[in-house]
């Protein structure tokens, strides 16, 4: 039974030292992608406004840019070769897709934890939940 | 309605449910969608799709802080992320297969009860009966603590996970079906089944419901639905929002995060179980 009162013995400290590095090392991943993410898509639609035609401050406007079937870009190329040149929409599917990568690089970094720890149950089940997570995504690349 | 009153609009919703989801874990979708739909007037699959961007920016956002708080119980987090992301493959597949209008009532009936429960376990703590011994959970080293702001911490154990995992696959099933997040089903289950603190159970589903969310995006995202126009201030909003609901739950008392939990599983067990009566077919 793990949860014992054992609180001052030195396995407990060492493994509790542990643990907070690991939290440390998991939360400094989450804020990374939140942080760099936030950033590219107030970029993005910072510029969208600014340089856009289409965000041009109409009723009309507004009803093609929501009406189904407006999203754009949609393929990893054409966001990748138009943020290089600066256009909002793609800027900011950039910077959508960043986020959703931030939860997958922390089941991956959640991998190499367990790897180091010998923990083989873990390592084979946040495995299970990468390789899950990757073929969801590459289906609906 | 200008292009620009449409961001600010959608930003001010995104905002609010940044800060209610990772308060309460549940993600902030019941807020995001009908301000989409019914306020501004955008098509359910758009909102939808926004809306997990917003899960996404909320796990993140607020996950970030918990787990430096060491208020996620991270070995509990990645079982369960088994169970929902099993599920939520399951659900995709499922979609089209099962009468929406069954799914509905089920899934109603379901929070009604966890709603019920949380309720009856709050009034009258003391009839709670023992836990039973989990095994899996031993072996697993699933039990956790909780740290005080006196530097001391109090253990807890983790009971009947066998049967948080069955709740876990259920909850990515719906999640994968209807787009609502499966933290409703899971922090009842974390907290009234495993025995989790309510604080580290909402902390914990918010923590795990990214991983879900994410793997249904892509979908949306390869049928043209992520429209960057409309998710772009429902991330940017939440990301702030759940940011500053993180810096709140460290300081908030456990009754009011249960109370406003409760609420929120009401409002959500009344439209679902309404969405089955006036469903057609």
């Amino acid at each position: 039974m793990p949860a014992e009162d054992v609180n001052s013995s030195p396995a407990t400290h060492a493994a509790d030292a542990r643990l907070k590095r690991v939290e440390l090392f998991l939360s400094l991943i989450l804020r990374t992608g939140v942080i760099v993410s936030f950033i590219v898509i107030v970029a993005g639609t910072a510029l969208a406004f600014a340089r856009q035609n289409e965000y041009a401050a109409t009723p009309e406007a507004l009803r093609h840019l929501t009406e189904p079937g407006a999203a754009y870009p949609r393929t990893l190329r054409a966001i990748v070769s138009e943020s290089a040149q600066f256009r909002g929409p793609a800027l900011i599917m950039l910077g959508l897709l960043l986020l959703v990568a931030t939860p997958v690089i922390r089941v991956a970094a959640s991998v190499v934890v367990f790897a180091l720890q010998r923990d083989r149950v873990f390592v084979a089940l946040t495995l299970i939940v990468l390789v899950l997570l990757l073929t969801a995504l590459w289906l609906g690349r | 309605v200008t292009p620009l009153t449409f961001t600010l609009s959608a930003f001010g919703a995104a905002l609010l449910a940044g800060l209610v989801g990772s308060l309460l874990g549940v993600g902030g979708g019941i807020i995001v969608v009908p301000a989409l739909t019914l306020l501004l007037g955008v098509d359910m699959t758009l909102a939808v799709a926004a809306s997990l961007m917003g899960v996404i920016a909320t796990s993140t956002g607020a996950g970030a802080a918990y787990v430096r708080e060491h208020l996620v119980n991270l070995r509990v987090a990645m079982f369960l992320e088994v169970a929902t992301v099993v599920g939520a493959a399951i659900g995709a597949v499922l979609a089209g297969v099962i009468p929406e209008r069954w799914l509905f009532f089920a899934f109603g009936g379901v929070l009604a009860y966890a709603a019920f429960a949380m309720f009856m376990n709050q009034v009258t703590p003391g009839r709670v009966k023992e836990a039973p011994r989990d095994p899996l959970a031993d072996k697993l080293r699933l039990h956790g603590d909780v740290r005080h702001p006196t530097g001391e911490s109090t253990p807890y154990c983790v009971s009947r996970s066998p049967l948080a995992f069955g709740i876990g696959s259920l909850a990515g099933v719906v999640s994968g079906l209807l787009g609502v997040g499966g933290g409703i089903l899971q922090v009842p289950a974390m907290h009234l089944g495993m025995r989790m603190p309510i604080k580290v159970s909402t902390a914990t589903s918010n923590f795990m419901m990214g991983v879900t969310a994410a793997g249904s995006v892509g979908v949306y995202f390869s049928r043209g639905e992520l429209n960057p126009f409309i998710a772009a201030p429902v991330a940017a909003g939440v990301l702030i929002g759940a940011t500053t609901g993180s810096r709140l739950l460290p300081k908030i008392r456990n009754t009011y995060v249960l109370v406003g939990f409760v609420i929120v599983l009401v409002w959500t067990a009344y439209q679902m179980l309404r969405k089955g009566f006036t469903h057609a077919g």
